[in-house]
């Protein structure tokens, strides 16, 4: 398969899955009481967003060990990101998995050729006469890089793509 | 915006978050990708809704599965999700050891019954605990402001 070869021996990590949410309190309140722990309320360009643990409260059998994974819970603002479209035509819901990788451009390479499409470029930059960033994504990235892709053509969740 | 309710009272009740589901309209795709980023152990079985396979993605030194879910038919909650919103992700699978008292709370908070499987079998799948029927159902807990959920007792 061609991402498969595209990426043969390449690590990457799952880091987080996201929700959107109309009502940030709201989600807290609900997420606290399934247990989901030491949340942190984060302002950024967009919205807010919050990081925090998903519960593994006892082992099932056969499941996965959880605790590893953290759930991402971002309430966007009005500003017209790409967020706020989901938000306005879906509703609530799930959104992205985040995936850290350590050759950003490599793996973004490989998941556009393969089919992904663009749907948030939040890579810094630079204007032709300085170093500002040249776009709000930029900005609210700060020096590193990160996007979004939308991965439905290969059959895989939108993903928040992250370089280390 | 719903009608404000308190949040469901399970502080003292220990739960799982165990599975990310993810909804497909071409399951040898997303089989083919999910393994290209790193899943592993596919087990594949069929409900009556829907294809389903069940990997594990690694994260750190432990693991998550992942179900990936090809709706079948029309008017099932995952049918109904790949109408609406296409290929995304739909729910997070919560396993409890007290199913009643999670479910309960869960729909006096506010979340909806969205399909019922308790002690039902659901179909001709391969997978034995499914056949003999268990205590599972999926809520939709936008309400709350949670995601959908699948529910089971263990």
């Amino acid at each position: 398969m061609q991402l498969q070869e595209a990426l043969a021996g390449m690590p990457l990590t799952y880091t987080h899955i996201c929700y959107l949410t109309n009502d940030m309190e709201k989600s807290i309140d609900a997420l606290t009481a399934m247990g989901v722990k030491d949340l942190k309320k984060v302002e950024f360009a967009l919205g807010v967003y919050v990081m925090a643990n998903l519960p593994d409260g006892y082992a099932a059998p056969d499941a996965a060990e959880a605790g590893v994974l953290r759930v991402e819970i971002i309430e966007p603002n009005a500003n017209g990101s790409f967020y706020r479209e989901h938000l306005d035509r879906f509703g609530q819901g799930l959104h992205h998995i985040g995936v850290l990788v350590p050759d950003f451009d490599r793996y973004l390479d490989a998941f556009t050729t393969a089919g992904c499409q663009m749907l948030f470029d939040m890579r810094p930059k630079m204007t032709k006469t300085g170093d500002t960033p040249a776009s709000e994504g930029a900005a609210a990235a700060g020096n590193y890089k990160m996007c979004y892709l939308d991965c439905a053509a290969i059959g895989f969740p939108t993903i928040e793509l992250v370089g280390t | 915006m719903s009608e404000s309710k308190p949040a469901p009272q399970l502080r003292d009740l220990p739960s799982t978050i165990n599975h990310v589901s993810y909804v497909t309209d071409d399951m040898e795709k997303s089989l083919a990708t999910f393994t290209a980023l790193g899943a592993t152990d596919p087990v594949e079985f069929e409900t009556s809704v829907a294809s389903i396979a069940m990997l594990k993605i690694p994260v750190g030194d432990h693991h998550l599965r992942v179900e990936i879910v090809m709706p079948k038919g029309k008017g099932n909650l995952f049918s109904d999700h790949m109408e609406r919103r296409g290929p995304g992700l739909h729910h997070l699978g919560l396993s409890v050891p007290k199913f009643s008292d999670y479910f309960d709370a869960l729909i006096a908070a506010g979340c909806i019954m969205k399909l019922d499987m308790r002690k039902a079998a659901i179909g001709s799948s391969g997978n034995a605990a499914r056949n003999q029927g268990f205590e599972s159902c999926y809520l939709d807990c936008s309400p709350i402001g949670g995601p959908n959920l699948e529910l089971f007792g263990t």
